[in-house]
């Protein structure tokens, strides 16, 4: 069989993560990157 | 008609339903039962009762007749009837894939039954014949361990014949060959058999039949079936069927007159478990000749006839269950353990979906039994011993890793919510709420906590349950009721000629006649649309020009959704074109199902079992019966074996072969996608898959291209789903992950091949950073609070006060200081819009509502919010906060 491609597989392991489908992948990582930027600047 | 009023009809004329050719030769004399009043048929001119118990109590225990065993009988049974011109039959499966409308086979003749639109049709592969048929019923549990007869998983021995075309015969050949082997082959004397009259009706059926009981136990009912229902009344059936069934574990508990049923069928794993209880062998010994007549309908039954058979042994119920308590458990965990058996070998699971559920209550109730009394081996073992007992009679049992592993899950996952359980049902107790029938049918319904364990919590707790008498058969019922009817035909199709279906074909333009215009819906004299079925969706397209947007099907009609329907008229000649691209990316979705159904039973074992599928444009799926959640690793593994299918360019033969043809050719794994009547389209991957299916596929598996499983779901106890993706749609998805991926590494600033590591990493330093925060906010309340000062005012001490931060830091603070008697009002900082934060004490929400405090305040400074007597929040404009703070301060003086 043809090799799976390794964005396949990193979007296998992204969605198991982040428990969310493909659409899903970029608006959480937005989230999280945002909410992290937010709490350290609250806390700073 | 019911069994009752069918009995007293046919008896009007008694001699011409069960008078059979043996009785004149053997000189039978008819009699009425003085104690039941039953008609019965006997040699015995002087006889007055019948022989089934109680009319007979059991008088065969402690006489052995036959130095046989379970397997040396059957032997000899089958000789005997093969002798004389019987096909013997290997079992069927105890998992009943041929009939939808149920989930075990509960009887031989169920193995020759198909349900059609018509009723029930009977077939025979052989005529006649005979089939040791195992099988599982779970309605009398109460009685299992305790009556030394009932058991959930039995042989029934079935003799079946059809007297037709100068094969198979009626009831004159059945009563003589029966008569042989009670007398011949077994050995009873004849003036010890009685026939009793009886009748059946069921399933649309009806027929009169003679049941054989010899010294208190029923030895077998021969059914004639001849009639069916039709116009309230009956009408004689075109082929009428012998259906002789005889509890072929009773023939060997008779022979070996041993103390219950148990001991003769599970003889040494009943050796293995004995060791480990004590019991009283002599209480055992009087109780088991009267247990023959015991038999529970209900619980409340169960109770008193307990009670009846302790008194009668002069014993109280609690005594005789010390006696003998432990050797009904290990009965009980016999009987379950080897039902247990039998349906995980042919594919079964314990669940909550269908008759998954009655194997997940045995599993429990067996587990149950072994914990409390402290067994020293455990449900596996008991399995495995029953495997090896069984091994001359059913050489294809196994207790392998698969078998292993679902059990032991399944006892996990109770364990898991047994403390759940014990949790709610204190909870329940402590809360002194009544216990209701329908909370007692939910606790047995969704965690398997039999109504007895919660009578007697509550008892120890001093509270009365009363659990309804009739409480297995009300959540039985529950269980039983099917699946709603499909809706209702949307269309009349009366005056309507069959469609020509060309979809099976490669025709993807032709022409055709409208037949006919129903709203939006065109009906045309052929068409080669798809109709959406069998999870596949529907075909797109034009005719005439004018797009189609949806296809159904009924009745054999084929309709097709226009976007225009006032352009066509009755008569009209049209050119009809299907979207050729996305039908074949439905059909390389509906390939790639069969593909990864095939290799899904390969990796998970045969209980996988197709539960439901879809096959869209964008996207497939399908739902299979397992016991766990997928892993990675399985995942792979169908994925690659999916992918191997693909490449090695295996060949997709469709074929159209009758229902009996194509069950004796494929077995009952045609039957994944549902039981469809008649003659069955076969669709076979070169042996990877065969499924009867009446969807599109390709002639090749390699043009289904590539085939990428995207995930998987939990979709309910029992069932998980696999998405994937084929062919075109494998390539674009390929595409739209590169395109994630892509956007992802630009987001976080990291090569393609980092990005999963580095949203691993955002999560953690997301994780830390909410940690952080929450321990600045921590920080500065301790800080800001130092230097807040209460004041007395009103009967409280008051708090109005001023603070750096958000509504998360205002409550923080306001934690801190909360005590009794506070009141407590915060205003945040903000450059337009100031939060407001107001909590009280419990002593200082007697006199004052928080929530409307800061209503009033709000009316008259503008803003807004409310809240409770304790808790309240809002925003107002910053403008005015020095002036709301005095308000408050005034107001509550
Ligand atoms: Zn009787
Ligand atoms: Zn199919």
């Amino acid at each position: 069989m043809a090799e799976e491609k390794a964005e396949v597989n990193a979007v296998r392991k992204l969605t198991a993560t982040l428990g969310t489908n493909l659409d899903g992948i970029v608006p959480a990582v937005k989230k999280f990157i945002r909410e992290k930027d937010e709490a350290l600047g609250r806390s700073s | 008609m019911d069994k009752k009023a069918l009995i007293t009809e046919l008896q009007k004329d008694y001699k011409k339903y069960w008078g059979v050719r043996l009785f004149d030769e053997q000189g039978f004399v008819r009699k009425q039962c003085t104690s039941c009043r039953a008609y019965f048929w006997t040699v015995d001119a002087e006889r007055t009762v019948c022989t089934e118990a109680p009319c007979t109590p059991y008088s065969f225990i402690g006489i052995r007749r036959k130095d046989w065993d379970y397997y040396e009988t059957w032997k000899n049974v089958e000789r005997f009837f093969v002798k004389n011109g019987h096909t013997s039959v290997p079992r069927y499966p105890v998992i009943c894939r041929w009939r939808p409308d149920l989930f075990f086979t509960v009887a031989s003749i169920i193995d020759f039954q198909r349900k059609t639109p018509k009723g029930v049709e009977f077939f025979l592969p052989q005529n006649p014949l005979i089939v040791p048929q195992v099988c599982l019923r779970f309605n009398d549990l109460p009685n299992i361990g305790v009556t030394g007869r009932h058991h959930s998983c039995f042989i029934m021995l079935g003799q079946h014949a059809i007297p037709q075309g100068g094969k198979g015969y009626w009831k004159d050949e059945t009563v003589r060959l029966d008569w042989e082997v009670l007398t011949n082959v077994m050995g009873i004397r004849p003036d010890q058999i009685v026939f009793k009259e009886d009748a059946w009706a069921g399933g649309g059926a009806a027929g009169y039949s003679l049941e054989y009981h010899v010294a208190g136990l029923e030895l077998g009912n021969a059914v004639f079936t001849e009639f069916r229902e039709a116009g309230g009344g009956l009408e004689k059936m075109q082929t009428p069927v012998v259906d002789m069934g005889a509890g072929f574990d009773r023939w060997v508990w008779y022979l070996n007159g041993t103390l219950t049923s148990y001991d003769s069928a599970f003889g040494p794993v009943l050796e293995k478990m004995k060791k480990h209880i004590d019991y009283d062998g002599e209480t055992f010994a009087r109780y088991s000749r009267i247990s023959g007549s015991l038999n529970f309908e209900d619980l409340l039954d169960a109770r008193k006839a307990k009670a009846d058979v302790a008194a009668s042994l002069g014993l109280t119920a609690d005594e005789l269950t010390k006696k003998i308590g432990g050797l009904q458990a290990v009965y009980t965990i016999a009987d379950h353990a080897k039902a247990l058996l039998f349906a995980l070998n042919d594919g079964g699971l314990p669940s909550t979906v269908g008759g998954g559920y009655n194997l997940r209550v045995v599993l429990r109730r067996a587990q149950a039994l072994i914990e409390e009394h402290a067994l020293p081996f455990t449900l596996t073992d008991v399995m495995e011993w029953h495997a090896r007992s069984l091994t001359r009679m059913h050489p294809e049992l196994r207790v392998d890793e698969r078998i292993r592993d679902i059990v032991e899950t399944e006892i996990r996952k109770s364990t898991d919510t047994r403390t759940k359980v014990r949790k709610r049902v204190d909870s329940l107790i402590d809360s002194k709420q009544k216990i209701t029938d329908e909370m007692l049918v939910t606790l047995y319904d969704s965690e398997g906590i039999t109504p007895e364990v919660i009578e007697d919590e509550a008892k120890k707790n001093g509270l009365d349950v009363n659990v309804p008498a009739d409480f297995y058969a009300r959540v039985t019922e529950k269980h039983m009721e099917t699946a709603p009817e499909k809706k209702a035909a949307r269309f009349d199709t009366s005056a309507l000629a069959q469609t020509k279906q060309l979809c099976y074909t490669d025709v993807m333009e032709h022409d055709a006649t409208v037949q006919g215009v129903s709203g939006e819906w065109v009906v045309l004299d052929q068409s080669a649309f798809y109709p959406e079925g069998g999870g596949q969706m529907y075909d797109t397209g034009t005719i005439g020009g004018v797009r189609v947007t949806d296809v159904q099907k009924e009745n054999g009609i084929v309709f097709h959704k226009v976007e225009k329907p006032e352009t066509f008229a009755t008569g009209d000649r049209v050119k009809c074109r299907v979207d050729h691209a996305r039908r074949t990316q439905l059909t390389q979705h509906h390939d790639a199902t069969h593909i990864i159904n095939g290799c899904a039973r390969r990796v998970l074992g045969t209980h996988a079992w197709q539960h439901g599928a879809l096959k869209d444009v964008t996207h497939a799926r399908i739902d299979i019966t397992h016991y766990k959640p997928l892993t990675d690793a399985e995942l792979h593994e169908i994925e690659r074996c999916a992918n191997d299918v693909v490449s090695s360019k295996k060949r997709i033969r469709k074929s159209v072969h009758p229902t009996a043809e194509a069950e004796k050719n494929y077995s009952f794994t045609i039957y994944q996608g549902g039981v469809p009547w008649g003659d069955l389209r076969i669709v076979d991957i070169d042996g990877h898959d065969i499924e009867a299916c009446g969807g599109t596929h390709a002639d090749t598996t390699a043009s289904v291209g590539k085939i990428i499983v995207t995930g998987t779901e939990r979709v309910q106890d029992g069932i998980v789903r696999i998405n994937f993706v084929a062919g075109d749609a494998a390539d674009k998805y390929e595409d739209r992950c590169t395109a994630v991926v892509d956007e992802l590494a630009e987001l976080l600033k990291v090569q393609k091949e980092r990005v999963p590591e580095e949203v691993e990493k955002l999560i953690v330093e997301w994780k830390a950073a909410q940690k952080s925060l929450e321990k600045s906010i921590e920080e500065r309340a301790q800080q800001a609070t130092r230097n807040m000062q209460f004041e007395n005012a009103g009967g409280v001490r008051l708090l109005v006060a001023h603070v750096a931060g958000d509504t998360k830091q205002m409550q923080k603070i306001s934690e801190r200081l909360t005590s009794d008697d506070t009141l407590i009002f915060l205003f945040g900082e903000d450059t337009t819009d100031v939060p407001v934060f107001a909590a009280a004490g419990a002593n200082a929400a007697r006199d004052y509502h928080v929530g409307k405090l800061i209503k009033e305040m709000f009316g008259v400074m503008g803003g807004k919010g409310g809240g409770t007597p304790v808790l309240a929040q809002g925003v107002m404009p910053r403008m005015r906060v020095m002036e709301a703070m005095e308000w408050l301060k005034k107001r509550l003086k």
